[in-house]
């Protein structure tokens, strides 16, 4: 079972980088929590039951592990050891490869943590009823979700906001 | 820009997948751990308060079993009152850093994202009532016993009173007030405390449950 997880986890990397990209761009402790992504996908993976793709089941936990990660921060904040966020500065313009990917990551940073979750859904061309089953909403309120969040985004990105 | 330009500018902002920060993470390596370093620094400095406080706790009941019964020491109500508020301290300390702990260790991933949401937020309100019973408790009894201290005179703050010309009636008066006005307060407290996990929790609720 673990040599299939490693594979599929593997296949999938991309999904989990951008979902921590989202959350954590400017955490000087996104290493560790991709690892915590990680971490917990393989305690949730025995209750995957290929009901739904793999890849949805990704997002699924994925998705709420960053939101709870970021929840949690709020409650009790992970020590901050100095010699870690020095370190992590020229690490984060070597990620940010592009200006395109910088100042989407900027407008998307604006959005609340559950906004970012739908949005990324989105743009990774999930349909409303995907995005609604992985939300708990429904279909019809993603839609209007979905607008909504582009538009703020769309303004985001027109102002040329930080 | 369209709307229908952020696909676009999200697909090409993802085309040139170079390696990254996350390749150094090894997913092997990984599965064989409980929580991530920083995770688990965390939860560790709260394993080591609450044994602490359980030590503390252990320690000091020890030692008044000891004196109380080994040693067969009489202890006035005056010397007993306040030995017994450090125990309820400690226990409020340990329980309230035990409720920290199973917050942060606290888990619903497989749920929807709204399901996972409400499920926090029900352990969350369940710790802070819990959290806000025990303090209220333990001023309550504080007081109770403070007041029980002055009329019985064991400490005698009557005669110190009366001696630094501070009338006794004003000083009842104010434990009296604190007694109405300590609801009020600790609930203050425990909002302030929790205010950053609420105020996230609201915000998320809201764009959940709004349905236009």
């Amino acid at each position: 079972m673990e040599k299939e997880f490693i594979e599929l986890i593997r296949n999938h990397q991309g999904i989990l980088h951008k979902i921590c990209n989202v959350y954590f761009i400017r955490n000087p402790y996104k290493e560790d929590y991709y690892q915590e992504i990680l971490i917990r996908l393989w305690k949730s993976y025995p209750s995957f039951r290929n009901q739904s793709a793999f890849s949805t089941w990704l997002y699924r936990v994925a998705l709420n592990t960053a939101i709870d990660l970021i929840r949690k921060e709020n409650l009790q904040p992970v020590h901050t050891e100095l010699s870690k966020i020095e370190n992590n500065i020229p690490d984060q313009e070597h990620y940010i490869e592009s200006e395109k990917k910088e100042t989407l990551y900027q407008a998307i940073s604006h959005l609340s943590d559950v906004e970012k979750a739908i949005i990324i859904l989105y743009l990774e061309d999930y349909s409303y009823k995907e995005i609604a089953e992985i939300i708990g909403i429904s279909e019809s309120n993603t839609g209007v979700k979905i607008n909504r969040i582009k538009s703020q985004l769309i303004k985001i990105l027109a102002n040329g906001q930080e | 820009m369209d709307k229908n330009d952020l696909k676009k500018l999200w697909q090409d902002a993802h085309v040139l997948n170079k390696e990254n920060i996350y390749d150094k993470v090894s997913i092997q390596k990984s599965l064989s751990m409980n929580h991530s370093k920083s995770i688990s620094k965390v939860l560790s400095d709260i394993k080591l308060k609450i044994l602490l406080y359980l030590l503390v706790l252990i320690i000091f009941i020890g030692l008044m079993i000891y004196a109380l019964v080994y040693l067969g020491l009489s202890l006035s109500m005056n010397s007993l009152i306040p030995l017994a508020l450090v125990n309820i301290f400690l226990v409020i300390k340990t329980t309230s850093e035990i409720h920290r702990f199973k917050i942060l260790t606290s888990t619903a991933d497989n749920m929807t994202v709204k399901e996972s949401l409400l499920f926090f937020r029900k352990k969350l309100d369940r710790i802070k009532i819990t959290d806000f019973l025990t303090y209220l408790i333990f001023f309550y009894l504080s007081v109770i016993l403070i007041i029980i201290n002055y009329l019985t005179d064991i400490s005698g703050i009557k005669n110190l009173s009366w001696s630094n010309e501070i009338l006794p009636v004003p000083l009842l008066g104010i434990l009296i007030l604190m007694l109405i006005y300590l609801p009020w307060f600790i609930k203050y407290q425990h909002n302030q405390r929790y205010k950053n996990l609420y105020v996230n929790l609201k915000e998320s609720a809201s764009i959940l449950n709004d349905e236009k």
